[in-house]
């Protein structure tokens, strides 16, 4: 019934050229103005912003979404469409907007909502123009201020108004990017920044997280009052808060109490007893994030965790923390920025720099770290997400930053042993035995504790960096569930692994997954490797074929560099070929002025296994 | 004979000590046999299993009449860590945002463990049931079962109140684990009829249909000597059962449209209405009575008639009144419709605000935009009209059962003289005589009075996607400059603009990432004009391979598939590729001065009723031109035809990956 026609395609079309329209962005923040007014127990944020959208495919910035808690009031002030003059050709109605839950991932349930409403124009180029205003009772921060809405639109011009009583202390950090000015009135002091021409930032690999490229504006008060009273004059006062809202949580109820004593009976070596402990945290319970009211920063007790078996980063940490205070042992609650790529935390500005919390036991002059959400890690094991950085150990007798250990070569070594067995067709199997730590472990050890059968097999299948191959078998082994050590074990099946090359035949080993990165004219972030990268592979073919071919092996590969070291060999002796490979990566911090000699580096890696081929020629 | 059946017995028993059948099927009853319960025979992967799962639908008596009160009791065993998961809950129910909504008015939740020869029981606190608004027509009760780990028991009940007649309950009888027992009743009263529809099952482990023993009352009841003097009337519900037993875990598949699909389950649809007070109203029992239903109803029929009015003000003022060509002027309103209003990304047959609200928003759901499109094209006296769907992954309709909710979406049916199409105002990028993807799904129904014409969705349209590569090669340098043109039509066109939005960082981007080392004048053609191929040209440089003093070259660069995604040994259900597609990559370079041609690949061919492939190699001179094509000639293949499909694939991604070897001369 219908009827349809089919263009037929010209080849090597070059008619008109019709450029696509690039340069002017496709929506833009004209302004964007933020006024806060703050004083003890209340906190009055107005926001306003202007949009320019220019083409229709970038209009889905007109579909606002502002966030609020159960405990906020939010108004939304003015809501209106502007056109090309400047009219207002729409404004919007109260029944128009509407609230939904808010549930960030990985949490099960919390009591935040965003308030949404679309505001379209069908001629281009048109402006939205909309204000609200939030009020809070309780806050930690009167301004975490970034002067832009999304960070891969520009910003033409952003402002911050701060009216502070002038007897309400607070602290402030900003960069000079802010044109910055005072004021004082009757009885309140008026703080404004400004700032002109935000471009948008795109994540950049090796880079810190793209909010650290963004100038902004921190502020908090001295003393504020959530939950209770506390200040933020030092660490140790922030401290102190905590320690107080932690106050009496960290008791077992009788029956926990029973548990603990028989599990712990005849013990005396310290240890022994915090690893039996954490083993059972770690087997009885698990992560469930439920936040409500005050729940973001106050924990629940400790007998939450032993009704439910499950709690947050909070709950589970107070809960080890009752386990060991039970047996005698003292532990700190200690609070954490988790992210593989944190933001780097700042040591002069007490503030809350933290998401998550972890378990501090000093130890016979020793430290232990026990991270209590993870039932699949070590004992005494911070990953990727927790090493290396800032954290504040909250004690009764003081509280103090302190730093965690980092990841070291020896942490983060993966250890992969492939091994052929090939007819001259290039059939045949693969045996891979990988013996992996770090990053690699922690994701493998996940997969098996958390995955169903099946979708470890998926996970691991899509993992293999090899083609033509298909899985025949696969098996994890762990020697100990105290050691961050994994063992892969796979089998597959293999085809078109040699290249025919006239007479010849052509093995390529198959190449290290390495990132791509930007040319060193288009970075814009420093350099930046959390935690070091150490591989080693070594591939060996059985060819029984092999006395019929003389072997032209690649020549052997040593890059040096300050960033990292890479290195490959190659041997051949009565029908096996091998093919040893390393490369390591170090974690530290460069400017961006360095960028082009790891550019380099990483680029020998590549152009050298592009020539790693083997080269088999007949007799 | 019978000796053997003992001994398979025996057997049986001695390897599974625990048969379902000894499984306790009422909630709070627990025995030790569903401790010892370790491992299912029959999936010994499954990370849990649903040990029951009971639902029940009543009619209960109102002050308005009868509502419907649905309990539900379900049991999980959970057997390894990855099950814990089933510990979370959340039970959604439905809001209607005019009044009326559907309650959840009780959670019982417990959790059992058996350790040290003891049961420890723990319910779910009440305080810790949360409720999450997930938009302004559904809401969720949620909640997190206590003390959950590998052998834990959890089970909950539940009872939900509907006022909600149209559809009772449906029951799902198959989950993502497998369910060793499920069980729904429904307790019918005699003035409601419902038409039941069962998918994916041939026959229930139980099924029956019977009075009820209990006697209820309509209206007042009078007993005099046993006889009934009052104005009422005396009734009972008839109960249906059904049972299905050992039903297998839901494994999805890539390529299909839906599970809804496939899911086992059991569809409830409200028939007929016979009235307490003598008669019956059919509520839908045929095609014509749902068409002209639809024509009345407030949100689509009433609500294309008044969009007229308003639409041909708009008209007026916005389009060309002096075209007189029928084509050129739907044209010009459905790109208008498409360019001036957004899709919320709501699927609907029913639009959700009064035209004038929509025209002033400039954003609404499907109908909407689809109905208010309709509208304008009747203003300019252009035939239109609506034609509802099921949208690919709502599932297939089944058009025995003239139900309402079989549909989800509505699109339009334009007769423009000589030419008669289907069009969506949905999305730009869309062609003004194409429908989007999602819309492609066998049927939809024409809704125009007196007839109830159907109209196909298949799309046998192809697409065609054509890369035309010029190289020149720098065996020095081992680079290779490449000249690109890549071509597109219809969904694979819609593909590249959907991908790219046009934009040259992100072709560039994705260029880089392809292995490309430099990439310039990035050009493109007809992004807007979505009748046209759209075209992408750009050069880029990528590297040569060297080996053993050859050049390696792979003529049609990164672009052939390198992997292919049909993967399972078997299939079950169809592979639904959704439109037809070609695919046609020719490439051209010059061999440079001082080297010669060594090694050329193997020509390739198939040509049959499922597909079409061909590789070909031409050297005239000193120029190469190689040719790469594959042709799938179905939108949709049956599974009987999966594994030659599987091997086609296969097929390509070995040949045409091959390369070509130069050597110095």
């Amino acid at each position: 019934m219908l009827i349809q026609k089919q263009y037929s395609i010209t080849i090597f079309l070059f008619l008109a050229l019709v450029s696509a329209a690039f340069g002017q962005p496709g929506n833009e923040v004209i302004e964007y103005n933020t006024f806060i007014k703050a004083a003890p127990g209340k906190l009055t944020v107005e926001t306003s912003c202007l949009i320019q959208v220019n083409n229709k495919q970038s209009d889905w910035i007109t579909a606002i979404e502002i966030p609020y808690r159960a405990g906020d009031k939010l108004d939304v002030l003015e809501a209106t469409v502007l056109d090309r003059n400047g009219k207002v050709v729409r404004s919007l109605k109260k029944k128009e907007i509407v609230s939904r839950s808010f549930i960030s991932q990985g949490t099960f349930f919390e009591d935040s909502y965003v308030s949404e409403f679309d505001l379209k124009w069908h001629e281009y180029p048109y402006r939205v123009k909309y204000s609200y205003r939030k009020v809070m009772d309780q806050f930690l921060h009167v301004a975490s201020w970034y002067p832009v809405l999304y960070t891969n639109v520009p910003t033409r011009k952003a402002s911050l108004e701060v009216q502070l009583p002038l007897d309400y202390k607070v602290n402030i950090r900003f960069p000079d990017a802010f044109t910055y000015k005072a004021d004082t009135l009757e009885n309140s002091c008026a703080l404004s920044w400004q700032i002109l021409g935000v471009e948008p930032v795109a994540s950049e690999v090796f880079a810190p997280p793209v909010q650290e490229g963004i100038p902004h504006v921190k502020i908090v008060p001295e003393e504020f009052n959530y939950e209770l009273k506390g200040s933020f004059k030092s660490w140790a006062s922030y401290g102190d808060w905590l320690n107080r809202i932690n106050t009496g949580l960290d008791v077992l109820p009788q029956s926990e109490q029973f548990v603990v004593e028989r599990l712990t009976r005849g013990i005396t070596d310290k240890r022994e007893l915090i690893k039996i402990l954490y083993h059972h945290l770690q087997d009885h319970t698990r992560y469930i994030n439920v936040s409500i009211d005050a729940g973001g920063l106050k924990p629940y007790p400790a007998s939450y965790v032993c009704t439910n078996k499950y709690g947050d980063c909070k709950a589970l940490t107070i809960y080890m923390k009752a386990l060991l205070k039970q047996v005698g042992i003292e532990s700190f609650y200690t609070i954490i920025h988790a992210d593989a790529n944190p933001v780097q935390f700042e040591p002069e500005f007490p503030s809350h720099q933290f998401n998550h919390v972890v378990l501090c036991v000093p130890l016979d002059g020793d430290t232990l770290w026990l991270e209590n959400t993870t039932s699949h890690l070590p004992y005494n094991y911070l990953g990727t997400f927790t090493q290396n950085r800032y954290a504040l150990a909250v004690g009764n007798s003081g509280s103090k930053l302190v730093k965690t250990p980092s990841l070291s070569l020896e942490d983060v070594l993966e250890n992969t042993t492939y091994t052929y067995a090939l007819n001259q067709e290039g059939e045949g199997t693969l045996n891979i035995l990988a013996n992996l730590r770090g990053e690699a472990f922690e994701n493998l050890r996940y997969l098996q504790h958390e995955y169903s059968e099946k979708d470890q097999q998926r996970a691991i299948s899509e993992s293999i960096n090899v083609t033509y191959a298909e899985m025949l078998s696969w098996q994890i082994n762990q020697e100990d569930r105290d050691l961050p050590l994994l063992q892969l074990q796979m089998a597959l099946k293999v085809n078109s692994q040699l290249r025919r090359l006239g007479n010849s035949l052509v093995l390529s080993p198959n190449a290290l997954k390495l990132p791509r990165l930007e040319s060193a004219g288009s970075r814009t972030a420093p350099l930046r490797i959390n935690y070091p990268v150490n591989k080693q592979d070594s591939i060996t073919y059985l060819l029984p074929f092999a006395n019929q071919y003389k072997t032209k092996l690649p020549l052997d590969v040593a890059i040096e560099s300050k960033f990292g070291r890479y290195r490959e060999q190659y041997q051949e002796a009565d029908g096996r070929i091998s093919v040893k490979r390393s490369f390591q990566l170090f974690a530290g911090n460069y400017p961006i002025e360095e960028y082009p000699h790891f550019y380099d580096f990483i680029e020998s890696v590549k152009e050298s296994q592009k020539k790693s081929a083997i080269v088999l020629n007949p007799n | 004979m019978r000796s053997t059946i003992v001994t398979v017995a025996i057997i049986f028993l001695f390897i599974q000590p625990v048969l379902a059948q000894e499984l306790s099927r009422e909630f709070g009853v627990i025995s030790n046999n569903e401790f010892e319960f370790k491992v299912y025979e029959k999936d010994p992967e499954a990370e849990a299993v649903v040990l029951f799962d009971i639902g029940k639908s009543v009619f209960f008596d109102t002050e308005r009449g009868y509502d419907i009160r649905f309990t539900r009791s379900r049991r999980v065993k959970v057997l390894s860590r990855a099950g814990t998961n089933q510990a979370e809950v959340s039970i959604p129910f439905y809001v209607d945002g005019f009044g009326k909504t559907e309650k959840i008015v009780s959670i019982e939740a417990y959790s059992y463990n058996f350790e040290q020869g003891q049961l420890f029981r723990k319910a779910v606190d009440q305080s810790a049931v949360y409720e999450e608004k997930i938009n302004d027509r559904w809401k969720a009760k949620k909640f997190v079962f206590p003390d959950v780990k590998e052998g834990t028991i959890i089970e909950y009940k539940y009872v939900l109140e509907t006022p909600f007649h149209f559809n009772l309950p449906d029951w799902q009888f198959q989950d993502k684990i497998p369910t060793l027992y499920s069980e729904y009743t429904a307790n019918l009263i005699p003035f409601y009829e419902y038409v039941f529809l069962a998918q994916g099952i041939s026959k229930f482990d139980f099924q029956e249909s019977k009075p009820s023993t209990v006697v209820r009352e309509f209206g007042s009841v009078n007993k005099s000597y046993g006889q009934n003097v009052g104005s009422g009337f005396e009734f009972k519900d008839m109960i249906h059962t059904y049972v299905l037993k050992d039903v297998p875990a839901f494994k999805d598949e890539s390529y299909i449209t839906s599970r809804e699909d496939y899911l086992i389950k059991l569809d409830f649809q409200l028939a007929k209405f016979h009235s307490p007070r003598g008669g019956t109203t059919s509520i839908i029992s045929t095609w014509p009575e749902l068409t002209k239903e639809l024509l009345k109803n407030d949100n689509f029929g009433k609500y294309t008639k008044t969009a007229e009015r308003l639409a041909k003000k708009l008209l007026e003022q916005e389009i060309a009144a002096d075209q007189a060509n029928k084509l050129e002027k739907s044209r010009q309103i459905i790109e208008y419709v498409k360019n001036s209003f957004s899709w919320n990304g709501y699927y609907s047959k029913f639009s959700s605000k009064s035209p004038k609200d929509f025209v002033n928003q400039k954003t609404g759901n499907a109908a909407d935009i689809n109905l208010f499109l309709t509208a304008m094209l009747r203003a300019a006296g252009i035939d239109a009209q609506p034609v509802i769907l099921s949208t690919r992954n709502h599932g297939k309709i089944k058009s025995d059962y003239p139900f309402e909710h079989f549909f989800n979406y509505v699109i339009v049916l334009v007769n423009a003289g000589d030419h008669v199409f289907l069009t969506d105002g949905t999305e730009a990028l869309v062609a003004y005589n194409r429908i989007p993807p999602r819309c492609i799904n066998e049927r939809g129904l024409v809704v125009k009075e007196d007839e109830v014409p159907w109209v196909d969705l298949y799309s046998s349209i192809q697409s065609m996607d054509n890369k035309t590569i010029g190289l020149s090669l720098d065996p020095e340098n081992l680079t290779a400059k490449a000249m690109v043109t890549v071509q597109s039509t219809e969904f694979e066109a819609l593909g590249y603009r959907n991908l790219f939005k046009n934009d040259s960082v992100k072709i560039r981007e994705k260029l880089l990432e392809s292995g490309f080392s430099d990439v310039s004048r990035i050009r493109t053609f007809n992004f807007e004009k979505t009748s046209l191929p759209y075209t992408i040209a750009y050069e880029g440089v990528t590297a040569l391979e060297r080996i053993d003093n050859k050049i390696i070259v792979s003529p049609f660069l990164n672009y052939p598939i390198k992997e292919n995604s049909l993967t399972q040994k078997k299939r079950s259900y169809p592979v639904d590729f959704i439109y037809p597609k070609k695919e046609l990559l020719i490439s051209r370079l010059e061999i440079p001065a001082g080297y010669k041609l060594v090694g050329v690949p193997e020509a390739f061919a198939v040509d049959n009723d499922l597909a079409e492939i061909n590789l070909k190699y031409t050297i005239t001179d000193n120029v190469v031109e190689a040719s790469a094509q594959y042709h799938f000639k179905k939108g949709v293949y049956v599974s009987g035809e999966y594994a030659r499909v599987k091997y086609y694939i296969d097929m390509i991604v070995k040949k045409f990956n091959e390369q070509l070897v130069l050597e110095k001369i």
